[in-house]
């Protein structure tokens, strides 16, 4: 479909600049878009990142004072190939549960027509972040993994560790085992009750750092992002060979680890580059092999031999909400979920 | 005009106190000289609010009858990071850029100033003639520039309306809009490639320029010599300055007198004599108080639409 195609398709269902299309997070989920499609649409992103063919600022954000470690962030992308042009605001606030009983994470997306900038549709962010997060961790595991692991590794057991056990196999598809490992046991327990009757490997329960690090190949972890890191995986556990995926930068790992990683790919080198600029590498940041996108589009090797040690720090970003908030647009659309509001 | 004009004041105070987180606006730019701009913004202290405006600038709108500019305000809660409400962000652009040279004025303005010059009589010249109106009621006559003489039309009807004391006298050029004038706010488009129009030889002595369209209207050498020229945020002005693009040949960031929180907050004094320069460029912190206050008068009228799960 040409641009102005789009554009008209879209002004069939929503007349532009008259209404604006709202999708709450029920119906997000209910969609029942299968992780397979978010994992496709993700890999499309990196590669259009990786080929440098979006336009996305470094995102900016907000961190007010009423719990600790808060964040907002603004997170805009454009990507002129799929005429898309959207916002993703969202946010984590650590104490919601404790305080008020409310999700940590909050957020909406905004879908823009990007010939007018009109706003288009505004739909829920929360599911789009949690699977699109996921399906990042899994192409970098897919580019950058042994291909044949048959041992991975789930640090953290919170919402997004279990949506990570239920991805993992689409990119590791040899996989007999998934250790996992949770500073709160009953966190471990609720992750394979929620997961195994949906995956095929064996999920196991692990009582260390030192256990589940060292029992895998490639090890994803998801814990809370601390304003700096407090590392509790000793350098000696991680081996030859291992590919460790952070979605929680360099909170757990040591300094020694990263910086002798032999490649260390992260998804955006100007967003990186600026946490750095406001503290949260202290030791600072590691030379940098490539982004992950670039691997995704080819334009980088990947794994060249299985010895290899390698990293791989992706903390999210807007063109992958981008890719999945048009999908979850056009199946509103199509399937007339959703209503449309006053501009 | 008179409430809004206290809230960018507020807002002004808190964030010169240092309560106010704004991270400089950043963008997407899906085509030819336009933008879409994502402002956030946390206000702390007895405001406690968060955020974002998702605005979008695109001239070729106009040509296919739809706006040059339009976008949505997501109010945010400070506690949890929850959504409270989605709400256009027209109006409360339109009217917390008016109320940002109400309170610029109330600061750097003459005690009681009779004439007051607009060079572009668009929503911004409007909006702008009713901030001052509110800060100075007893303003006697408003001139008013702009290349389409229509505009000034409805400009002087309706100005004519709210204001039945204020005398509207559509002027030929810029240099005769100028020339008496206490006051002189330029609401141009904003351009790249600006067309500065006024020259300082023109203006009085004492004389206070404000600047809602970048630097598109005064010529550099009114702001670098004047005796304080401020704007609404250091970081943002710096930002776009070295950009390239816009305020080249105006003062640098380490050049300018104060921002205007400064001012607000009595860190530097006011300056009410000689040729004072303001560039209010828009920024979210004003954005954020307003729009606290459209949805605080939203939930006291019961307006809006409850969006159910």
């Amino acid at each position: 479909m040409k641009s102005m195609e789009y554009r008209e398709w879209l002004d069939k269902h929503v007349k532009i600049g008259k209404e604006v299309l709202w999708v709450t997070q029920k119906e997000v989920e209910e969609m029942g878009i299968p992780r397979e499609t978010v994992f496709e649409l993700t890999e499309k992103a990196l590669a259009y990142h990786g080929k440098k063919e979006v336009e996305m600022p470094a995102k900016i954000g907000i961190h007010p004072h009423t719990q600790p470690n808060t964040l907002m962030h603004a997170m805009p992308g454009y990507i002129p190939a799929e005429y898309i042009a959207c916002l993703k605001w969202g946010g984590c606030f650590p104490e919601n549960r404790q305080k008020f009983n409310l999700p940590q994470t909050s957020g909406l997306m905004v879908y823009n027509d990007h010939e007018s900038g009109i706003p288009v549709a505004v739909t829920d962010a929360v599911w789009i972040t949690k699977m699109r997060t996921a399906a990042v961790s899994m192409a970098g595991a897919k580019y950058l993994a042994n291909p044949k692991t048959e041992v991975a590794a789930q640090i953290g057991c919170g919402v997004q560790g279990t949506e990570h056990v239920k991805f993992m196999e689409l990119a590791l598809p040899h996989l007999k085992e998934i250790l996992i490992y949770d500073v709160y046991p009953a966190a471990m327990d609720a992750l394979i009750k929620e997961c195994q009757p949906s995956v095929k490997a064996k999920i196991v329960k692990t009582n260390s750092f030192e256990e589940v690090v060292k029992g895998a190949e490639t090890v994803f972890s998801t814990s809370t992002i601390t304003s700096s890191p407090s590392p509790k995986i000793k350098d000696e556990w991680v081996r030859a060979g291992q590919t460790l995926i952070l979605v929680d930068m360099h909170t757990l790992y040591d300094d020694k680890t990263m910086k002798r990683a032999d490649k260390y790919l992260v998804d955006s080198i100007e967003e990186h580059v600026y946490f750095e600029s406001i503290g949260y590498y202290p030791h600072g940041l590691p030379e940098i092999y490539g982004e992950t996108g670039e691997v995704v589009a080819g334009i980088k090797k990947g794994r060249e031999s299985k010895d290899e040690l390698i990293v791989d720090n992706n903390t999210g970003m807007s063109v992958e909400d981008a890719m999945v908030v048009k999908h979850i647009v056009g199946l509103a659309l199509e399937r007339k979920i959703g209503r449309l509001l006053p501009l | 005009m008179a409430d809004v004009i206290d809230a960018v004041e507020k807002g002004w105070r808190l964030k010169g106190e240092g309560k106010v987180e704004m991270p400089a606006k950043i963008g997407i730019h899906p085509r030819k000289d336009c933008y879409i701009h994502a402002m956030p913004c946390w206000i702390g202290g007895e405001v406690d609010t968060c955020g974002l405006k998702w605005v979008s600038g695109f001239p070729q709108n106009i040509k296919k009858h739809m706006p040059y500019n339009i976008g949505l305000f997501i109010l945010t809660d400070s506690d949890d990071g929850h959504m409270k409400a989605v709400m256009d962000a027209n109006w409360l652009t339109t009217w917390r850029t008016g109320a940002a040279s109400g309170v610029i004025a109330k600061y750097l303005g003459p005690e009681a100033p009779s004439t007051l010059a607009i060079i572009g009589a668009g929503t911004q010249g409007r909006i702008n003639i009713r901030a001052m109106m509110s800060v100075y009621p007893g303003m006697k006559t408003v001139k008013v520039y702009d290349v389409m003489p229509n505009q000034v039309a409805t400009l002087k009807e309706q100005m004519g309306t709210l204001f039945p004391t204020l005398e509207v006298v559509g002027a030929q050029d810029v240099q005769s809009a100028c020339a008496d004038a206490d006051i002189v706010i330029s609401c141009a488009p904003v351009l790249e490639k600006p067309v500065r129009t006024v020259r300082s030889e023109w203006l009085k002595k004492d004389v206070l320029c404000i600047a809602v369209d970048h630097d598109s209207t005064f010529d550099a050498d009114i702001m670098t010599g004047a005796r304080a020229y401020v704007v609404d945020d250091r970081g943002q002005y710096a930002y776009m300055q070295g950009g390239g693009v816009y305020f080249q040949g105006y003062p640098s960031e380490r050049e300018l007198y104060a921002e205007m929180s400064e001012v607000v907050v009595g860190k530097k004094p006011r300056v009410r004599e000689g040729r004072r320069g303001a560039a209010p460029m828009g920024i979210a912190c004003n954005d954020v108080i307003v729009g606290k206050m459209v949805y605080e008068r939203a939930m006291a009228k019961k307006l809006g639409t409850w969006v159910n799960p």
